[in-house]
């Protein structure tokens, strides 16, 4: 099974850093989201770019921006171009076409984050002026990593969902965008909605009490996306596939 | 038999597509479904292989339940369904490359036998050009190649020469007869072409929404007539 899921991220890799024919294409594609992401937003942010635990969302939502196209293609844009029929044919599993196409969205979100984590700390260390070496505290590094791989999990969940039930890449764009912005305003409007006093009071926590809603916030974030995926694996059957 | 198929009906909400379909395929030899479009030739593939339940009735192919063993099926078998099903991003290489992984063909084999098919196909100097900027009649031979490319016993054609000119078709037909003998394997062939059929098959099935008007070796189904698309025209017109 695992060697069927290396295979069909393999090709999905592949696929996504062709462009045109060309691997330079997709690789110039995958530089340029670093600059954005690992070099203009340092040097923007500064300092704050390495300390700031509002990074935390940051790293949370670079997956929203960058996966939703990537993910909505899995089936859809499969289906459209009519090359599902024949990958359902083959003698792959069901559970390997499904986990080979999310850890394939899901592994490329996560090298964006790492990449930039890393061209990031240079930056910050080139451009802004400091003494001494600035580093990432090893709980923000902690927090980034976990934050990216939820945060890119929940976008590959929902966007295979999506395309599992779309019949061709635009009409699962449609949902996706819907989709994302419901995802990106849900934590603003539940820290909204949030009674007066335990807003005040999570302000004034302990590191003890803001590690403890850490961890819970976490484990939230873990469940909603068990259940996605679950839901992707219910939905996921060959003869329902061929539209 | 490599396919039996026994009483196979399937429905698409009002529609029946397939209507208590009986046949059996003989392993080692071309089969040839014929039928006009909307006939049900892609259905009974697709059920064949396990990808569509159906309705009613059973399939085995290769004696296992397309239902319950599709998989072990698939393993088996090689697909050229209605679309050549290519990643047109992708090179010709790479196309072949994925689908050798996909039957864990070893590395050395799997280069070794790439070469040979886009060889025999004729276009192993073009194996590194991206498939969109093909033809349509080079994008078909390399989906056979791609079906071919784990040696299955079996190989489901539907409609390899739909949409190519005759001297396209006529040529995919040459590597398909060559390449079927070579490798002496089954070939579930359908087809509207009947000229086609009568050269590859050496049994045929007619089919007409879905109910089987006759079957047989193109001889028997011709009947004496002068040609199989005479009777295919007749059989047909006396179904309407």
């Amino acid at each position: 099974m695992m060697r069927d899921i290396w295979t069909v991220m393999w090709k999905e890799l592949i696929e996504l850093f062709e462009r045109h024919g060309r691997f330079s294409g997709g690789i110039a594609n995958f530089i340029l989201v670093l600059v954005v992401f690992g070099v203009v937003m340092p040097w923007q942010l500064g300092r704050a770019w390495v300390d700031s635990p509002m990074m935390l969302l940051y790293w949370g939502w670079v997956p929203l921006t960058l996966l939703s196209n990537v993910v909505i293609d899995a089936f859809a844009g499969e289906r459209e171009r009519h090359t599902l029929e024949t990958l359902l044919a083959s003698r792959l599993p069901d559970g390997a076409i499904l986990f080979g196409k999310l850890l394939a969205a899901v592994s490329y979100g996560v090298a964006v984050t790492v990449c930039s984590l890393v061209l990031g700390i240079v930056t910050v260390n080139i451009l802004v002026a400091h003494e001494s070496l600035l580093l990432y505290p090893a709980a923000t590094l902690l927090g980034a990593l976990v934050v990216s791989v939820l945060g890119a999990t929940l976008i590959a969940g929902l966007g295979v969902l999506v395309s599992l039930h779309s019949a061709s890449v635009r009409q699962a764009s449609q949902v996706m965008g819907v989709a994302v912005l419901l995802v990106a305003f849900a934590p603003a409007l539940a820290i909204k909605a949030l009674a007066t006093y335990w807003k005040a009071h999570s302000l004034t926590a302990s590191p003890f009490e803001t590690a403890l809603l850490g961890f819970l916030a976490v484990g939230v974030f873990v469940m909603v996306d068990a259940g996605l995926i679950g839901a992707t694996m219910m939905r996921f059957r060959r003869s329902r596939l061929l539209l | 038999m490599i396919i039996e198929t026994d009483c196979l009906r399937r429905d698409f909400g009002e529609r029946r597509a397939i209507d208590d379909l009986t046949i059996c395929v003989r392993a080692g030899t071309v089969f040839g479904l014929l039928g006009p479009n909307g006939a049900g030739k892609t259905s009974t593939i697709r059920m064949l292989l396990g990808l569509l339940e159906p309705t009613s009735g059973s399939a085995r192919v290769f004696g296992l339940d397309t239902q319950r063993e599709g998989a072990a099926i698939r393993e088996k078998c090689g697909a050229l369904l209605e679309h050549a099903g290519l990643y047109e991003r992708l090179s010709a290489e790479d196309n072949l490359e994925f689908y050798g992984r996909v039957f864990r063909a070893p590395a050395a084999e799997r280069r070794a036998r790439i070469e040979e098919l886009l060889r025999n196909m004729g276009l192993w100097d073009r194996r590194r050009e991206t498939v969109a900027t093909w033809s349509r009649g080079m994008k078909q031979k390399l989906a056979i190649a791609r079906a071919m490319l784990h040696r299955p016993q079996l190989l489901f054609l539907d409609e390899p020469t739909a949409g190519l000119d005759p001297i396209a078709a006529g040529a995919l037909r040459d590597d398909l007869a060559s390449l079927v003998s070579r490798e002496h394997v089954t070939v579930f062939l359908t087809t509207h072409n009947l000229a086609e059929a009568e050269r590859l098959c050496e049994s045929v099935a007619v089919l007409k929404d879905g109910k089987l008007l006759a079957t047989g070796t193109p001889r028997e189904v011709r009947d004496g007539r002068a040609s199989l698309e005479d009777a295919f025209r007749t059989l047909v017109e006396v179904a309407v």
